[in-house]
């Protein structure tokens, strides 16, 4: 029996972080289109849930307007028919194994597969078959949950560590006992994404896979995103310089997970922060005075990282 | 008188690069560097290991600790090693060192790992085409750099490398260091397939987790590699003899459960060949599985955990194969060995294929550590006094199943007298057997 998806019973209104990582990624993608590719063009294949928040980002501020929305939830499927903000959206009832077997990939794509669960065979083995299908110049990008799965929850660091081993294999063979710890579980989640992504385009010839987005964020529960596009070499070259300019917290080169932070700030508290991290040099009366209401220096500087993504949510009354 | 003449047998370097390097596998070609590290660093100490006992004994002195450290450096543009050893002087390096092979009459009684005298330079011309080297010794070390592709066009015989001495090491700060650049395709790719370096860590663990105890840190990529050691219950069979200048003991028992449960990646057969692990988890017809000796290996073998120790001082007699990463099934030893092998791991293998009888499993997974008895090293149990392995006596069972045929009429006329249709044949029997039971034989 499939998982029972997560937006059934997890209410992804107010998600920071999360929306934080969308904006993210569109601001990658932009990149993409600066360096040539047709972004406007190509596919967008993400699972929607019924609240379809990446879709309507990706056709708002990218023009894309060919999509795919898979949910293998029957009842969600339902829901996710009704819920569909355009026409143009396929909602397909297909898991992500059946959709990347059967789809000829003959569109540039990309693919955000947000799982509902946590690090399996068979996301790994969903990856592998991604590279056989993938062509130079699509995306792909996996989100999963950073914590232990469900079967592993109360088991020790030792069973834990035991059954990354026996049930991923070669892509597990650098998760060590210390990463499955409960506090670093999701390092070993990453090292497990990382080696996956690693391992299934290194046969390619055509191209380079680079895992540029390499992300944790925790809006209740603790989740992890591996992705990039998978490039010829001059692609990757001109990719990799932008992105050092434009968002530099992120990694082209290495393998470190940035942690998108979930900064709770009042208004005038932001007001405070978008003026002292804008300021040309470090001594400033703004980061005076945030040192004094009590902000750390890391948070300035996630601040900082971050002031072009961080949403701001109010209440209105209809 | 028929004129002879001289018929050019020379081997070409192409070729004979290519022989050498195909049938190894990189994780391999990383070992055979580490081997030759390692085997240096045991050099001041190979007097202490000349039979199994002197292995145990050096693995259970606290006193001997980690003396020289070597350090892997790994990416796809080049691969660094360097150990912190004694080094190796120019005079050696001229006259063994880069020889392909070793004479017959050329033996080293200090030697452990180094077998064949060929894995550092398979290693590096597995690896890429610029090699230097360099090595600091007390009587003057040398300097090497080749360009392999420009090596191997030269025809000239006999075949050399150019080195230079260098002044002797001051201060003792001895070693060597191996930088191999301009990586050859296959190799760049396999080094950013996302789990070479997981692999060769793992590989290093499990390979040298008694090396990594006494003589040797090993580092790749700063990170400290961590010896997987093996324990054995110490209720196990153990068997040991010597063919010549080769001892060799085998122990088999119960293995460890990890995580719970018995893991296929823990049992089955491991071979060691002077301390250094050959195969792991072996369960295939070569240590006699699903041959003439032991069934096809099942899942219900899996706490099945033998080892096999060979030493010798010449390291050549053991049953590796060149690459250290098999064995040569038709040495002798090996076969002497299998058949040792088969003969004390039966009776491990029988008390396992006996948990599962008709009547289920009779020794619950909990009951198979208790049969199992206290965690040893395998060192330890390796070198141990000869013994047998106890199995566990079985209680004499409490139930039983009583099966007989009877006509289906007969049984619907049973439900119907008891008012109960459909009760079926296996409750039908029950009553009845419980029903002469109370009024035939009578309640205990």
């Amino acid at each position: 029996m499939p998982p029972r998806s997560t937006a059934s019973f997890i209410s992804y209104d107010l998600r920071p972080a999360k929306q934080s990582e969308r904006r993210i990624l569109l601001d990658l993608l932009k990149i993409a289109g600066d360096c040539g590719l047709p972004i406007t063009d190509y596919r967008y294949v993400g699972m929607g849930a019924n609240r379809f928040y990446d879709f309507l980002l990706i056709h708002k501020y990218l023009g894309i307007a060919k999509m795919v929305s898979l949910e293998h939830d029957p009842v969600m499927f339902k829901r996710a028919v009704f819920n569909c903000p355009y026409s143009f959206i396929d909602v397909q009832d297909k898991t992500a194994a059946d959709f990347i077997s059967a789809d000829p990939f003959t569109v540039p794509s990309i693919l955000w597969l947000d799982y509902d669960g946590g690090i399996s065979p068979r996301i790994v083995h969903d990856i592998a078959s991604l590279s056989t299908k993938l062509k130079a110049g699509d995306f792909c990008f996996v989100t999963v949950f950073g914590g232990p799965p469900r079967a592993l929850d109360r088991e020790n660091d030792q069973a834990r560590l035991a059954w990354f081993q026996d049930q991923l294999g070669d892509v597990a063979a650098d998760v060590s006992l210390a990463d499955v710890e409960r506090a670093s579980f999701p390092d070993a989640v990453h090292k497990v994404l990382i080696a996956a992504f690693r391992n299934a385009f290194s046969v390619r010839r055509d191209g380079q896979f680079i895992p540029f987005l390499q992300v944790e964020y925790a809006d209740s529960l603790p989740m992890i995103t591996v992705g990039g596009g998978f490039l010829a070499d001059g692609q990757a070259v001109s990719f990799r310089r932008r992105i050092k300019g434009a968002l530099p917290f992120l990694s082209t080169e290495d393998t470190k997970l940035y942690e998108i932070r979930s900064l709770h700030l009042t208004e005038r508290e932001r007001a405070l922060f978008d003026r002292a991290t804008t300021r040309p040099t470090k001594r400033s009366s703004e980061r005076n005075q945030l040192k004094k209401l009590g902000f750390k220096e890391a948070e300035i500087a996630a601040y900082k990282d971050l002031i072009r993504y961080l949403p701001r949510y109010v209440e209105t009354i209809v | 008188m028929t004129e002879k003449l001289k018929a050019d047998a020379s081997p070409e370097k192409r070729l004979f690069i290519s022989l050498i390097t195909r049938d190894i596998p990189l994780v391999a070609a990383f070992l055979d560097l580490i081997d030759n590290s390692i085997n240096a660093a045991v050099e001041p100490a190979s007097h202490r290991l000349l039979t199994a006992e002197d292995y145990l004994k050096l693995f259970q002195d606290e006193a001997v600790k980690p003396t020289v450290d070597i350090f892997l450096s790994v990416s796809p543009e080049q691969v660094e090693i360097r150990d912190t050893a004694l080094g190796i002087s120019a005079k050696t390096a001229a006259e063994h060192v880069f020889k392909f092979g070793r004479a017959s009459n050329e033996a080293h009684a200090e030697d452990r790992l180094s077998v064949y005298g060929i894995g550092l330079k398979r290693a590096m011309f597995k690896l890429g085409n610029r090699i230097a080297i360099h090595s600091d010794h007390i009587n003057g070390g040398f300097d090497l750099k080749l360009n392999v592709a420009e090596w191997a066009k030269e025809t000239k015989q006999p075949w050399t490398f150019d080195i230079t001495p260098c002044q002797p090491a001051k201060d003792n700060a001895t070693g060597t260091k191996i930088i191999v650049k301009e990586l050859y395709d296959d190799s760049k790719r396999r080094l950013s397939d996302g789990i070479f370096l997981g692999q060769l860590k793992e590989a290093i663990g499990k390979t040298y987790a008694f090396y990594l105890s006494k003589f040797v840190n090993i580092y790749v990529n700063n990170e400290k590699i961590v010896g997987v050691n093996i324990e054995i219950g110490s209720n196990h069979a153990s068997d040991e003899f010597t063919v010549g200048d080769v001892s060799c003991a085998i122990t088999v028992g119960i293995g460890t459960p990890q995580g719970g449960s018995f893991r296929d990646r823990s049992s089955g057969w491991f071979v060691f060949c002077n301390g250094r692990t050959v195969i792991s988890a072996d369960k295939s017809p070569l240590t006699g599985w699903g041959g003439a000796g032991l069934p096809i290996f099942q899942p219900k073998h899996r706490p099945f955990l033998g080892t096999v120790f060979f030493v010798s001082t010449d390291a050549e007699k053991l049953p590796w194969t060149t690459t250290k990463a098999g064995i040569n099934e038709d040495s002798a030893i090996w076969q002497e060995a299998k058949r040792h092998m088969t003969a004390v791991g039966r009776v491990v293998v029988n008390f396992l294929d006996g948990r599962y009888t008709d009547e289920g499993t009779e020794v619950a997974s909990a009951d198979l550590q208790d049969a199992a008895g206290p965690r040893v090293s395998v060192m330890s149990a390796a070198v141990a006094q000869k013994r047998l392995f106890d199995p566990p006596k079985r209680p004499p069972p409490q139930n039983m199943k009583i099966q007989y045929e009877v006509k289906v009429a007969d049984v619907k006329r049973i439900e119907e007298y008891l008012g109960r249709p459909g009760m079926g044949g296996a409750e039908v029997g029950r009553h009845t057997f419980n029903y002469f039971l109370r009024n035939e034989v009578g309640e205990k």
